[in-house]
């Protein structure tokens, strides 16, 4: 089979499996449904091979299976063996929580690592960045960016206070007017992103037809 | 039976002291009540007590409260005056001794005792075993301790009010008690059963002197105890003593036939009572007010009579309470309704006899009957036997039918001729009424009825024969076997075990108008006993005579499928004649002989009928029914019977009572009464009962050491057991529950009638429910309901989006702007165009097939630039389709044509020298993070490229010299910002590749990670404008150009979702506004 003839397979069967999509228009049908399983199907199945091919065995190349490597180097190539086995481990209830020193690991180093570029990447910068807009001409993005960040988070907050005459605690007034325009904040960036999850998905959309139409048009036009 | 050696002394009349009391005070309780407020209640002894004066509203014990008891008149036998013949039986001789011959009754009975008809009783005394403590009130038992037993509430007195009340005086003021009554007796309703019981001895003057009581305190009393002063008071001791709450008794089962307290009615102090005890109090006033007379006709009924009898509604509303009220324990009894009465025996088919036309009658029926009318089969001139041409003795005047009691009519059910039974143990159980002087059943003028019990199945009637040489006599209808000795039962009624001794006083006039005279007994009467010399009959004989077998007793419920044993010489026809009863009709019709019963031949019932009768019975039956009926008939002739048919044994014993009562001897007591049970296995056990048994049993070590689960390995632990409850099934489809027997008789009776009855009626419902949960239902899919509006925007979108495609004329706006670009998106350009000729770029595919769309355009976009400029791509991914994505991507970039032209190459690009796409990097942001700190991580990256070959990038980790740019795309935000925080190389700049939707987020980063950003269709579009002219796609025809015509695509789609969505929150708007004004 030439690449070719796989070309024209793999174009129909893209057009069949958009119409199949598409169906869900009318309804949930057993077609949307088949056409979804494929997809993950397949997915999960190249991810599967790719894990395995791409860094297991790779990996055992390197380390284990190197007979030039250096012993430490082959004795840390077990670790990701012996980690992998508790992990295992953890669908047996008996021995489960030998299998919670490999959970650890992986929830330690990924917090760590995740906790460290959030600080140092994210929100370093950002607090920079705002307050470097404040000496600039655009001290009135930084201003609003200060005041949407901070009401913001004081919309996701509750602080009230009850008094003496009253039944039910009531949240401090101006914790009510910031929490109003955060609210105000989130709704926009909100609308925005939905926006543009729209502008993604129609420009997905079109680019699709339009490979579809090019290719009932050069098997239909010639 | 309570031991007339725990009688208190006072009732044998220890005291010495000769009693003393007003005569116009005291009540006469030697008399016969003359009404019932004349009845004194507690003896007469309790109103008497110092304590109780000024309680009750009795004027004859109202006094104004203990500490206006004149106590110094207590016992002053010199004032105290009255009818010492009125305390007589204070007085020894009124009571016989312990050791004294029990079996000799007493003759000091009080004249209203005789009057009312009733006999002493012949009572063994000596035989009757000791009642235990506990089953006596202790004040009766002369326990020490006083209101110490469980239940008993210390008298609401204080012990020091009760004045000078001394030992000595004691006797005095006990002995004036008044109201006593040997009738009120607490145990039997015989009054003339004496007791040997000792008075409490706190009542006694020596216990008095040695153990001290809470009467010790009327030591204290000052003076002597007036008796006047205590009239009444003596009536109201047994308020004190108990008990607003009621002492723990065992109470009989319904089927016993419960103790009746004759005549002692206590006058209840209202004040005392709660308001909930108050209430029931009046009501069962106002119900004995309008049923005065109703309750004088059930007084005459015996207990074991209403509860085994299944009467008809007019029976049933006069026997519905039918014991004697109870005032101290429950409260008013009102007629209990029809629905809860036990399924009535007499079907409907019967009763309408009468109604139905001989004509259609079956034809044996007619050749049996002469009698056109089948009304007289209800007629009781069919089970009459013929007179005696000459009877010995004078026929008792025959008693009209009026008066015969109501609720003797009402049972519907015709009695056969009966015969006197034999005289019966008057020592049966439960005070099983010793039925003499039965009523003559000789004359066909007479209404002959049969106790409705007698025909009931469950009662395990014996089979009835009949056959002269099997007739023997009835014993008791209730018989149960090892219940003890003879002198253990007991005859409520006194009627007493010698003939001799059966007055005509002792049975109810209207059952004795009844009894015809011992002579008349002959083989043609409707029943027969063993012992013939028995003058009257006896339905419920000596119940330790019936041989009650593990079988017998398991095939009570059975009794209609016994068979009855036909005459050895006498038709089929004849039986079913012989038989008047419905038993007997339905045991005919089925013909099953009975499993396992085993008979006692002493006591079998021996049914003769006549063929007289028989015909009688049968006039004017239908025809159906007689032919059902001789269908049936030959049925017994197809089933094999044994040579020698077992006698069947008279099941006396109900089936309830049969099923619940356990094999081993046990005793019961109660009310002073000690009886005695068999033990039964457990296979008598109800069929429910039993498999609950069985559900709940306990498996064995074994069992209980599971295998799986929790628990597995676990040496001793609980086993599991099933649900002991099933969840509830609906009740059954007729709503009534019925035994097997009586589900047998209703099919009989179906088939008689050709009643086509439900298949399933008597089945179990959770069959029915089992069929349908076995059958899976079929899920019916409930189709979606339709959305026109749905369709509307998917039409108006595929318009907008496909038709810039095909004309020109839906190019609506503007193209965008190529000449000036943003700073962020100018940046890209600028830095892509500053690359030479093999300098490497870093390019993260972080995008999937879904993102694909729209990313590929603008990653071919970049990636034609930077192979144009003569860079070298090293493309990698932490996302394994992008990956695959990238992969695919490069390879249609190293074999386009234009591409080539602009690099001046006749070759496609080769993997490996001219590009380099490396293999997932698994890990996300550690991965990404030990691209810059981990040497072994990059050098695995880098080594090996997606096809697995090596490459020749030696590259430890990532800096500022391995590549001059890094470019992620991703399509989310979560990829652009973990390449923001984790790959920071100084000197590295870095580019972001976006979707649409997260451009927003991604400007957040510009500036501090990355140096700009392209975004959308947008960027690609203008990017291709001004840096790969030469790359768009071209089209032959008509046809717009694509790139252009995805704009205008993606243009008039937004404008056309923008649209729609403001004029869809209008709508809602609006819909909104007229449902709040409405």
């Amino acid at each position: 089979m030439t690449p070719e003839q796989l070309d024209v397979i793999m174009g129909w069967a893209g057009l069949v499996l958009t119409l199949m999509v598409f169906s869900y228009v009318i309804r949930d049908n057993f077609l949307y449904r088949i056409a979804v399983h494929v997809l993950i199907g397949a997915a999960a199945g190249y991810g599967a091979i790719a894990a395995i091919t791409n860094v297991i065995l790779p990996w055992f190349d390197v380390t284990i299976g190197n007979s030039d490597a250096a012993g430490p180097v082959r004795a840390m190539g077990l670790f990701p063996v012996i980690f992998g086995l508790f992990l295992v481990l953890k669908l047996l209830p008996r021995y489960a929580h030998i299998g919670n020193f490999a959970v650890l690991i992986l929830v330690g180093i990924g917090t760590g690592v995740a906790l460290v570029g959030a600080v140092i990447g994210t929100i370093i910068p950002l607090v920079g960045e705002t307050g470097r807009s404040m000496g600039s001409e655009e001290v009135g993005n930084g201003l609003l960016m200060v005041a949407g960040t901070i009401s913001t988070l004081i919309y996701f907050q509750y602080i009230s206070r009850q008094r003496f005459n009253e039944d039910s605690p009531r949240p401090v007034l101006v914790i009510r007017v910031l929490s109003t325009i955060g609210q105000g904040f989130i709704i926009v960036t909100l609308g925005a992103l939905y926006a543009g999850a729209i502008v993604t998905s129609l420009t997905i959309f079109n680019q699709l037809i339009a490979d579809q139409i090019q290719f009932l048009l050069e098997r239909i036009g010639g | 039976m309570s031991n007339f050696d725990d009688l208190p002394d006072w009732l044998k009349g220890d005291m010495d002291d000769e009693p003393s009391s007003t005569p116009d005070d005291q009540a006469n309780w030697t008399q016969p009540p003359s009404s019932a407020d004349d009845v004194p209640e507690h003896f007469g002894v309790t109103s008497a007590l110092p304590w109780r004066q000024g309680i009750s509203d009795d004027p004859k014990r109202q006094t104004a409260g203990l500490g206006d008891v004149d106590w110094e008149s207590l016992g002053n036998t010199e004032e105290a005056s009255g009818d010492a013949d009125d305390l007589a039986w204070l007085n020894e001789s009124a009571f016989p001794d312990a050791d004294a011959d029990q079996d000799q009754p007493t003759t000091d009975h009080p004249q209203w005792i005789d009057d009312a008809g009733f006999e002493e009783p012949d009572l063994d005394l000596a035989d009757l075993e000791a009642v235990s403590a506990e089953s006596m009130p202790d004040w009766l038992s002369g326990a020490e301790s006083f209101g110490d037993e469980a239940g008993f509430e210390e008298p609401d007195f204080d012990m020091d009010d009760l004045g000078a009340v001394n030992a000595e005086s004691m006797s005095d003021w006990f002995g004036d008690a008044e109201g006593f009554g040997e009738s009120d007796s607490l145990f039997f309703e015989d009054s003339d059963t004496t007791y040997d019981t000792p008075a409490p001895n706190w009542l006694d003057e020596d216990a008095l002197e040695e153990e001290p009581s809470p009467l010790r305190s009327l030591d204290e009393f000052e003076g002597e105890i007036d008796p006047e002063d205590l009239d009444g008071l003596l009536l109201d001791i047994e308020d004190d003593f108990a008990f607003d709450e009621e002492p723990e008794t065992i109470e009989p089962q319904s089927q016993e036939p419960k103790i009746r307290r004759l005549g002692a009615k206590k006058d209840v102090d209202e004040d005392e009572l709660t308001f909930e005890a108050w209430e029931r109090l009046q009501e069962q006033k106002e119900y004995e007010t309008d049923h005065a007379e109703e309750l004088a006709i059930q007084a005459e009924v015996p207990d074991w009579f209403r509860d085994n009898v299944e009467l008809g509604d007019a029976a049933g509303d006069e026997l519905a309470s039918i014991l004697i009220p109870d005032l101290e324990d429950a409260p008013p009894q009102t007629p209990a309704p029809q629905a809860e009465m036990k399924a009535d025996y007499v079907p409907e088919w019967f009763m309408g006899l009468e109604e139905q036309n001989l004509e259609d009658a079956p034809d044996w029926i007619k050749e049996a009957t002469t009698n056109t009318d089948l009304g007289s089969l209800t007629d009781i001139s069919a089970f009459v036997p013929p007179e005696p041409e000459q009877p010995s003795t004078p026929e008792p005047e025959l008693a009209e039918p009026d008066d015969v009691p109501d609720w003797f009519k009402g049972i519907g059910v015709d009695l056969p001729d009966m015969t006197t039974p034999t005289a019966v143990d008057s020592t049966a159980d439960f005070g099983l009424p010793n039925l003499t002087g039965l009523p003559d059943l000789t004359t066909s003028d007479q209404d002959v009825l049969v106790p409705d019990f007698m025909a009931s199945d469950d009662l395990g009637l014996p089979d009835l024969t009949a056959s002269e040489e099997e007739a023997e006599a009835v014993g008791d209808a209730f018989a149960f076997s090892d219940i003890g000795t003879e002198e253990q039962a007991f005859d409520f009624l006194g009627l007493g075990e010698d003939e001799d001794e059966l007055a005509t006083g002792d049975v109810p006039e209207w059952l004795r108008d009844y009894a015809p005279a011992q002579d008349q007994l002959t083989q043609d009467t409707a029943f027969q006993f063993e012992d013939e010399s028995a003058p009257e009959m006896d339905w419920l004989g000596d119940l330790s005579e019936v041989e009650f077998t593990d079988e017998s007793a398991a095939d009570f419920s059975d009794f209609a499928s016994e068979v009855p044993k036909p005459a050895a010489k006498q038709p089929d026809r004849d039986i079913l004649a012989g038989s008047g009863t419905l038993d007997e009709l339905l045991d005919f019709v089925e013909h099953t002989a009975p499993s396992g019963l085993v008979p006692a031949p002493s006591d079998r019932r021996v049914l003769a009928q006549q063929s007289q009768q028989l015909t009688d019975l049968f006039d004017g039956v239908d025809d159906d029914l007689l032919q059902a009926l001789e269908s049936a008939s030959e049925k017994p002739a197809s089933q094999p019977t044994s040579e020698a048919q077992p006698d069947l044994v008279l099941a006396e014993v109900p089936d309830l009572i049969a099923e619940l009562r356990p094999e081993e001897s046990v005793r019961l007591r109660a009310g002073g009464i000690e009886l005695e049970f068999a033990e039964q296995s457990e296979t008598h056990l109800a069929t429910e009962l039993r498999n609950l048994h069985k559900r709940t049993s306990v498996p064995s070590a074994s069992e209980s050491m599971p295998t799986s689960g929790p628990l597995s390995g676990v040496m001793g632990g609980l086993g599991i057991v099933g649900l002991t409850t099933t969840a509830g099934t609906p009740a059954s489809r007729t709503g009534l529950e019925v035994t097997p027997t009586q589900a047998t008789r209703i099919d009989a009776l179906a088939a008689i009638l050709e009643i086509d009855q439900p298949d399933d009626w008597q089945e179990d419902e959770g069959e029915a429910l089992a069929e349908v949960e076995a059958k899976p239902r079929r899920r019916r899919r409930q189709r979606a309901k339709r959305k026109p509006d749905r369709y509307v925007i998917v039409l108006l979108l595929l318009a907008a989006l496909i038709g810039p495609f095909l004309t020109d004329s839906l190019h609506v706006g503007e193209a965008p702007e190529t000449q000036e670009l943003g700073v962020d998106q100018q940046a890209v350009l600028t830095a892509v165009d500053t690359l030479e000729n093999q300098e490497r770029v870093l390019i993260a595919f972080e995008y999937g097939p879904t993102a694909a769309g729209e990313l590929n355009g603008l990653a071919e976009a970049v990636l034609r630039d930077v192979i144009r400029q003569g860079a070298v791509p090293v493309v990698l991914s932490t996302n394994p389709l992008g990956a695959l994505n990238a992969q695919n991507l490069i390879q249609e970039l190293a074999r386009d044509t234009a591409l080539l032209d602009s690099i001046e190459r006749d070759t496609p690009l080769e993997a490996g020298q001219d590009y380099y796409v490396l293999r997932y990097i698994s890990g996300g942001a550690a991965s990404i993070r030990g691209l810059t700190t981990s040497e072994i991580l990059t050098t695995l990256i880098f080594s090996t490229d997606s096809r697995g070959e090596k490459t020749d990038l030696d590259i430890g980790t990532v800096d500022a010299d391995d590549f001059e740019m890094v470019i992620i795309i991703g399509e989310t935000t979560e990829d652009v910002r973990n390449w923001a925080e984790q790959f920071d190389v100084v000197g590295l700049p870095m580019y972001a590749l976006v979707t649409a939707a997260i451009e927003p987020l991604t400007q957040a980063y510009v500036g501090a990670a990355y140096r700009g950003y392209l975004a959308g269709y947008r960027d690609t579009y203008r990017y291709n404008q001004l840096r790969n002219p030469k790359s768009a796609n071209e089209t032959d025809g008509d046809l717009p150009d694509p790139t252009l015509s995805q704009w205008y695509s993606m243009t008039l789609g937004v404008v056309m979702v923008a649209v729609i969505i403001t004029l869809g929150t209008l709508i809602n708007l609006l819909r909104g506004l007229r449902r709040r004004r409405a």
